[in-house]
């Protein structure tokens, strides 16, 4: 868990020292208090990239050239120092682990982390690749060959793709792709069902307990094969992704790109049998999105046998007051979890300290508000 | 901004064109090459008027040669019916490092990459099938880079060979020699477990 944060000119923080402690903190705060920009911290020094996509330019300070994010934590009965500092002129981004200099993203292993927020929604609501691009980064977290076949499998693709455009060529010539095409991409599928299921599993269970009614469900859709009778077995993959290419190489021909294949594939996620992205209220994605991240949160925390660190920001926002119940009794059981909210906490609730001006630090253990 | 007489200017284009050399190094070349008696410039320009005029493939294997057929092809001693098909010159020269293998080579001069255009016709494809019909080579080992392109050029020629009655091999991927496997990258390990052999 992460003991202490550092900000040195990091966003809206000059310089910011927060001691943290376990269980549930609340950061509250009026809009632009700088409650989000406290989880991005977070999330940076964990994963070792910024969250949603910003650039590290635009998380300088205004006025300053560089900014340091510092942090302890205990894992394991183990304490590692971790930083990273960006300096504006030179664009050099340096991580180091108990003052020693390491790769970016190495610190993920000491301060695995998940954040959730608003955009997440998109999640359910959004384009097929946001899908695919989650559920590779979940595979990825616990099977690290994913990232190296993913890279080979967009190389190889637009080396197909590109031979598709030039419309003049060999049979041996496209076989030769698609066989390497189909040995990486078997590799991809197969790896992506069997994560897909155990994640499943359990934001099942998570949304059991998030949610009054209804039952979840998910699917992994690939265009291989028309029903939902994947296998992550990595043979049948092979076998059904090579049909697929066969069946509809004409068309490929025609279109000049290859319109099947992992980098097509889809989630669908139901609710009561239903699928939730044309019968959910924007609520009930929100909770399903916040089932899938939590289910993530544990995967991870599973894979790295230490807790990984969940970062809400503004969760409760369209929940009602039942849900939002749920959501804190779910998530009292994990070891640290640190949310922010504009508005979610009445009076009666005890504030333990003021972060900074603007922001109220409410901090619980186990199930103290319920 | 004054920087180099013409000719100097034009001396240090010609030098950046080289690979692996930037505009400082190639400022330093031309510096030196002024710098140096006119002899050492002239052998310079020489030796590559003479290895342009001199050196050729070699009508057999593709590699670069002053004979023709090479000396490898030449050499008797060799095994004739072993082909190793490599992508450039330097590959022979690092096999020929290790005197291990005995056979001959066939240099394709690239590998197919539809996004720089190149495809079969643009290799020594054409040259490998007909060297092989001729019924003397029994084993063609592909001996290609360990990448996405090096793969998809085995698989192709080993479409093309494998009719011809030939046994088509592929050079082991997996961990390097006296290497560490602590040191080893993922990919590397987890080929590794795909090329296993039983002992």
């Amino acid at each position: 868990m992460l003991e202490n944060l550092h900000l040195r000119f990091f966003r809206n923080y000059e310089s910011l020292d927060w001691q943290l402690g376990n269980g549930f903190t609340v950061l509250s705060g009026p809009n632009g208090a700088g409650k989000s920009n406290l989880l991005e911290g977070i999330f940076y020094l964990g994963a070792g990239y910024p969250y949603r996509q910003a650039q590290d330019e635009a998380l300088v300070h205004w006025g300053a050239d560089f900014f340091v994010i510092r942090g302890s934590v205990l894992q394991n009965g183990l304490k590692y120092d971790l930083e990273i500092a960006y300096q504006l002129g030179t664009k050099r981004k340096i991580t180091k682990i108990n003052g020693k200099r390491d790769l970016p993203g190495a610190c993920t292993a000491c301060l695995p982390v998940v954040i959730f927020s608003p955009a997440d929604l998109l999640l359910i609501q959004g384009a097929p690749s946001l899908r695919r691009r989650f559920l590779d980064l979940v595979v990825t977290q616990s099977r690290p060959q994913h990232a190296a076949d993913l890279h080979d499998y967009s190389n190889i693709l637009t080396q197909r793709n590109n031979l598709l455009r030039q419309g003049v060529f060999q049979r041996a010539e496209i076989l030769s792709w698609d066989e390497q095409l189909v040995a990486v991409g078997a590799r991809i599928i197969s790896r992506r069902l069997s994560v897909f299921k155990t994640l499943m599993d359990l934001s099942r269970v998570v949304f059991a307990s998030l949610s009054r009614n209804g039952e979840l469900d998910g699917a992994y859709i690939s265009q291989m094969i028309p029903q939902y009778s994947l296998e992550e077995d990595e043979d049948f993959c092979r076998q059904a992704f090579k049909d697929a290419l066969e069946r509809r190489r004409s068309l490929d021909e025609r279109l000049h790109i290859t319109t099947t294949g992992p980098h097509r594939d889809d989630l669908r996620f139901f609710l009561q049998g239903h699928e939730a992205q044309l019968y959910c209220s924007q609520g009930e994605q929100r909770l399903i999105a916040l089932s899938l991240k939590i289910a993530q949160n544990r995967l991870l925390s599973s894979v790295q046998s230490s807790d990984a660190l969940l970062l809400l920001d503004d969760v409760f926002s369209e929940l009602d007051t039942v849900h939002r119940e749920k959501v804190l009794k779910e998530l009292s059981r994990s070891r640290q979890v640190i949310a922010t909210t504009t508005s979610f906490l009445e009076e009666g609730d005890s504030a333990t300290g003021q972060l900074t001006p603007e922001i109220t630090l409410y901090q619980a253990k186990g199930a103290e508000w319920l | 901004m004054f920087l180099y007489p013409e000719p100097l200017a034009a001396l240090v284009e010609s030098l950046r064109k080289l690979p692996g050399i930037g505009p400082k190094t190639a400022q330093r070349l031309a510096l030196y090459l002024l710098h140096a008696p006119a002899i050492e410039a002239e052998g310079i320009a020489h030796s590559i008027l003479e290895a342009r005029e001199k050196i050729f493939l070699c009508s057999v294997c593709g590699n670069f040669t002053d004979v023709d057929p090479c000396v490898l092809c030449q050499d008797v001693s060799r095994d004739q019916s072993l082909v190793c098909v490599v992508e450039s010159p330097r590959d022979i020269i690092a096999f020929e490092r290790t005197r291990d293998f005995r056979g001959l080579y066939h240099v394709l001069h690239g590998v197919l990459s539809p996004i720089d255009g190149i495809g079969p016709s643009d290799l020594k494809i054409a040259e490998l099938l007909q060297r092989v019909q001729g019924g003397s080579v029994k084993e063609v080992i592909l001996a290609l880079n360990p990448n996405v392109e090096g793969g998809a050029t085995s698989v192709y020629l080993s479409q093309l060979l494998k009719p011809l009655n030939l046994r088509v091999t592929r050079i082991a991927h997996g961990l390097p020699v006296g290497g560490d496997l602590e040191f080893a990258d993922t990919a590397t390990l987890s080929r590794s477990f795909l090329g296993r052999q039983e002992l």
